[in-house]
């Protein structure tokens, strides 16, 4: 296997690694509260109740994932968080300290069957955990046979090392992970593990992990030179494997499927082990903490109570991110929990991370084209993108831009290019949802159209063979002066249907105040005709107006009947 | 503020790309003052300071802050290019005149920097070369053939640039070697390279102008190597050149358009390859299309020297490629991630 | 010299003529797949007239909201469609709004019109929604929805799909209770990411 393949573009980049990849992963002090968003997933458990470490807390919503008790304890409140990454309601778990399980049985994984296995990842909660934070039941069933695992090992952002450290301690795990996926994937012909090459560590735990067991399959580590976004899902797989993944698509049509070691670090232990997903390695790193570090970390665990342990100076911290300087966003709430997704807090100093400057026109330079791995024009998107020219942005393949922000790093003229891309891609995508809801509803006015024209011939045909039979009940009901006693019946028969049981006031009083605005509509309809109207439209206006009136004296008569029996036939005759 | 990703910034600036530009012009700046005097440097004063100068007053004019723009160093790379293509001795109102033109003509109505459709530089050296055309053709012979003394120093050349002396009476100016082809009186290219002494000493582009041309070749690779430019449109533009002078070689007769030697290294060529062709602003955003635009400006540069009006064509070559440049642009949108030939389906075997 | 000349001066004339039946190939090669606007007029010119109107028509129909109401006179957005490239002002169309004006204005090469009042005003998008506890469930608004986005049977309450409704209001003359009013459609996320783009430089 040769890494001589490669992707367009990409940056070097400081890694500023070391600080927080030389310690090993800690196990931080239980916090005081667990914070457990529970999106619109149901709760299982009441306040008060007791929970037990690995307890289903509520059951899977829409996103199809539980919400499991990272830690023994109580449920002291179930609020609603608004200031949440996805604003819903929470619950707070108040941990007891003592870690008790529930019961826990394991089972070789060996003996079980896929869908068995399948149904343990799912109730397990696990997604991917490298950040885009798909579930990974869904990954594993895949519609498309795979010839190739991926496993992503790269980490290329700066300052992240969760899954060096990862790897380093716990490779035998994930090994064993890789093994549980690629059996339920198929058993896929090869599995290429990239790993850059400021981890060499990492990378002998991994060579050492797997010549542990023996493996017909092909399994190769690849080395592969740190270069950002190499770790991108689409980036490692063409680096890997050389296919692109289609635009639009996802990586197994083109028979790949590519894991996070996390994920599969996770995968084992909840298929070996029967472990839910209830902590993830979080990255503390950045200058304004002064011992950056790896922590292994419940889930819920408050971001303050990380970056206490890890002696954060708030005076000195000029930027505060969720996530890594290339693509995190700012964190503004140091309660907000960590979540399944959460890989990196940085708090960088102002000499780490420097407020942007000012934009500058742009000089049209081409670094950004450079530079971008998805071999896009950057400058003409911009371009394009302040014109608000929507279809020279998708004839630009703005949606095929993967938000790396490479572009934006080496612009010389500073211009936040990813927030442009951002703002037109959901521009593009409200545009797309339009004009697909047009054609939707013109596929739908046709096929209206064919079967009420249908309908009229095989209507027309009836009379043409049955005369005088059926014609009464038949009758078409688009002439007006017939439609009365069929809708004088049918309110009739709702009136009885609703007076049958408890004779009610209200809907009447409707019925009769919508008749009373019909007649006075239609008659300034009438009124405010002119002379150039037709008899045909002066006619159905009459017969509307006829109509109106008929269901308002019905409604009126009701109404004053109420307190007794309501009367078996309408009078039928106004004023 | 909303601060937004990436949050890290490689530190590089406008500013510093223009920087670059500068340093690299520093090369053939040196050859030209070895070769034609100081003059040129006074031009590049006159005319950076003008365009400097003109940038100020029209941002001022437009309501725009003046201090970022004024100090990315934009006008005054228009305005050396502008001095650096001047004849040494022009009289000083024409750098002014140019940088002006360059900034208020052709930059600024389109929207300042970034936005417009021209280069400004060879818009106003166009212009220029239009409007006064005797001016813009008294270039003096290089030092080594001139007697000594007859190129005038730094005080000589202020005085006759300022005071209005025509240098033409004084013997010096000599025609280049670009004119000496489109006037060659029925010599052989052999005979001709013997006869002139420009050619003399075994130059094959005319003593002076090949040095000058190296010295921006030296700043071109220095650029690339400082990735401000890529190799596509200067590679691109000096292949057609010297393929378009190939198919019109023919041995050397008395109707030869010149060897490409010639056509590599004199005139603008230099010049317009790395410091002109590449500039972003005015020519194709993708590579393949800045390879497009550098090939056609160089088959143009060698139909203008060859069959039109005017011994050098890069100006204008440049100027009529920057109108096809957004036409250019949209037939070369090049291939995305994911949209590519060599799309595999799944199941494809392992390489 | 006259042999002589003229070979001198073949090779460049060639390479000149190749240079510009490249880029010619390059523009109009292209254009044919990738750009519409350059079709029309090609077309026009090969083909007949009323095919390039039948295809102008389906251009057209494109551009339009498929709302599908009949506010513009006739039965549906192709019918409109059809008259707009016979020839009709295209300025009928009150779903579609100035927007819409606009892009046809942008295919036809003609200037915008002004909405005409006459067919209605430009409002916010709507969706019909029916008052539940009302309705008598008599089925009379279901043949008038031009796209079938009401759900109902006889003596059961009816409901609008939402997400097909059109927003024609076809549906609320028809009902003999008025239970059917039309109300403002969820407004897209998308719409507020314009208001949140990023400063632009001079």
């Amino acid at each position: 296997m040769s890494p001589a393949r490669t992707f367009p573009g990409g940056i070097l980049l400081p890694a500023h690694k070391h600080a927080s990849s030389a310690t090993p992963i800690r196990t931080p002090a239980l916090p005081p509260e667990l914070f457990l968003s529970l999106g619109d997933a149901t709760p299982l458990v009441a306040v008060g109740d007791p929970v037990l470490k690995g307890q289903l807390l509520a059951a899977a919503g829409s996103d199809g994932l539980p919400v499991h008790a990272p830690t023994s304890g109580h449920v002291a409140r179930i609020e609603f968080a608004p200031r949440a990454e996805v604003p819903g309601h929470r619950a707070v778990l108040i941990p007891d300290g003592a870690e008790r399980w529930c019961e826990r049985t394991p089972v070789n994984p060996a003996t079980r069957t896929l869908p068995e296995l399948l149904a343990a990842v799912r109730a397990a909660g696990i997604v991917g955990l490298g950040g885009g934070g798909f579930p990974t039941d869904i990954k594993l069933a895949p519609t498309h046979p795979i010839d190739t695992l991926v496993i992503n090992g790269m980490e290329c952002e700066p300052y992240i090392t969760a899954d060096d450290r990862l790897m380093r301690e716990e490779a035998g795990a994930i090994v064993a992970g890789m093994r549980l996926a690629a059996r339920l994937l198929g058993d896929p012909a090869r599995i290429l593990v990239g790993i850059e090459d400021d981890k060499p560590e990492a990378a002998a735990a991994m060579t050492a992990a797997l010549a542990v067991a023996d493996d017909p399959r092909e399994i190769v580590i690849v080395v592969l030179p740190s270069r950002y976004p190499a770790g991108g899902e689409r980036q490692l797989i063409q680096l890997l494997t050389g296919r692109q993944v289609p635009s639009g698509g996802l990586p197994r049509d083109v028979g790949v499927v590519c894991f996070n070691v996390g994920t599969l670090y996770a995968l084992h232990r909840a298929l070996a082990l029967d472990e839910p997903l209830l902590s993830r390695i979080v990255t503390i790193a950045g200058g304004a903490c002064r011992e950056p570090a790896n922590y292994r970390a419940l889930l819920g665990t408050p971001v303050a109570h990380l970056l206490a342990a890890s002696s954060y100076q708030p005076a000195r911290c000029e930027q505060l991110l969720l996530g890594g300087p290339m693509m995190g966003i700012p964190l503004d709430d140091v309660q907000a929990p960590v979540t399944k997704t959460t890989h990196c807090i940085l708090a960088a100093t102002a000499a780490e991370l420097p407020p942007a400057r000012q934009p500058q026109p742009c000089i049209r330079c081409g670094l950004c084209a450079d530079v971008c791995p998805a071999s896009l024009l950057p400058q003409q998107l911009l371009r394009h993108a302040v014109a608000r020219d929507h279809r020279q942005l998708e004839r630009h393949h703005l949606l095929d831009c993967i938000d790396c922000g490479a572009c934006a790093y080496v612009c010389p003229s500073a211009i936040p290019l990813v927030d442009h891309y951002r703002a037109a891609k959901a521009e593009v995508r409200a545009l797309r949802a339009e004009r697909g809801a047009a054609d939707q509803a013109r596929r739908r006015f046709e096929a209206h159209q064919a079967r009420v024209a249908r309908q009229s011939g095989e209507r027309s045909a009836r009379h043409a063979g049955l005369i005088g039979t059926s014609a009464d009940h038949d009758a078409p009901a688009s002439a007006p002066v017939d439609a009365a006693p069929v809708a004088t019946d049918l309110l009739e028969q709702a009136l009885a249907r609703a007076g049958a049981a408890t004779p009610r006031r209200a809907p009447l009083e409707r019925a009769l105040s919508a008749a009373e605005n019909r007649i006075a509509q239609l008659e300034t309809q009438l009124a405010a005709l002119d002379a150039t109207a037709t008899e045909a439209q002066r006619n159905g206006l009459r017969a509307r107006l006829e109509q109106a009136r008929l269901d308002g004296d019905l409604a009126r008569q009701r109404l004053l009947a109420l307190p007794a029996e309501p009367s078996p036939t309408p009078d039928g005759n106004p004023q | 503020m909303i601060t937004s990703a990436p949050h890290a910034h490689s530190g590089l600036t406008t500013g510093t790309v223009m920087q670059r530009v500068l340093v690299a012009a520093l090369p053939g700046i040196a050859a030209m003052v070895w070769y034609f005097g100081p003059g040129t440097l006074i031009q590049i004063a006159l005319a950076g300071s003008a365009a400097f100068a003109a940038e100020a007053m029209v941002l001022r004019l437009r309501g725009r802050p003046p201090g970022p723009t004024l100090a990315d160093g934009s006008a005054l790379v228009t305005g050396v290019l502008i001095g650096i293509a001047l004849p040494p001795l022009a009289p000083w109102w024409l750098a002014i005149a140019g940088s002006a033109f360059a900034i208020l003509v052709a930059k600024h109505p389109y929207g300042g920097l970034g936005y417009n459709l021209f280069n400004p530089a060879m818009a106003a050296y166009a212009a220029l070369l239009v409007s006064f055309p005797d001016a813009m053709s008294q270039w003096p012979g290089p030092r080594p053939l001139l007697s000594d003394g007859t190129l005038p120093g730094l005080v000589d050349s202020l005085q006759r640039i300022f005071t209005g002396q025509h240098a033409a009476p004084d013997g010096f100016t000599m025609a280049t070697p670009l004119d000496l082809f489109r006037h060659n009186s029925g010599l052989m290219v052999q005979q001709f390279q013997t006869a002139h002494p420009l050619f003399a000493r075994g130059d094959l582009a005319g003593v002076g102008w090949e040095t000058v041309n190296l010295g921006f070749l030296a700043g071109g690779v220095y650029l690339l190597a400082r990735r401000v430019i890529t190799w596509h449109a200067p590679v691109a533009m000096l292949a057609a050149l010297v393929l378009m002078a190939l198919l019109c070689n023919d041995g050397g007769s008395s109707a030869s358009r010149g060897p490409p030697s010639l056509h590599l290294f004199s005139g603008a060529t230099m010049l317009g390859a790395f410091f002109i062709v590449t500039d972003p602003v005015t020519t194709a955003a993708s590579n393949r299309g800045r390879l497009l635009c550098g090939l056609l400006t160089g088959v143009l540069v060698f139909a203008i020297r060859a069959w039109g009006g005017y011994s050098d064509g890069v100006a204008f070559a440049v100027l009529l490629m920057n109108l096809a440049a957004p036409l250019i642009d949209r037939i070369t949108v090049p291939r995305a991630y994911g949209h590519g030939r060599a799309r595999q389906h799944h199941g494809a075997p392992p390489e | 010299m006259g042999s002589a000349e003229f070979l001198t001066q073949l090779p460049a004339a060639l390479a000149t003529l190749a240079t510009l039946a490249v880029l010619a190939a390059a523009v109009f090669g292209r254009a044919t797949h990738a750009d519409r606007d350059i079709d029309i007029d090609i077309d026009i010119g090969i083909q007949g007239l009323q095919t390039a109107e039948r295809e102008l028509a389906a251009q057209i129909e494109d551009l339009l909201p498929q709302t599908q109401c009949g506010q513009c006179g006739h039965p549906g957005c192709r019918p409109y469609a059809r008259a707009v490239a016979a020839g009709e002002p295209f300025n009928k169309c009150p779903p579609g709004g100035h927007a819409t004006i606009a892009a046809i204005a942008d295919l036809l090469g003609t200037p915008p019109l002004a909405l005409d009042p006459e067919h209605g005003r430009e409002g916010p998008k709507l969706v019909a929604y029916i008052r539940e506890a009302e309705c008598i469930g008599c089925t009379k608004c279901l043949p008038a929805c031009p796209v079938d986005a009401i759900l109902g049977a006889p003596r059961q309450m009816h409901t609008v799909i939402a997400a097909e409704c059109t927003g024609c209001d076809l549906c609320v003359e028809p009902c003999p209770v008025d239970c059917i009013e039309m109300i403002p459609a969820p407004v897209r996320s998308a719409l507020m990411a314009r208001d949140q783009r990023p400063p632009v430089a001079a």
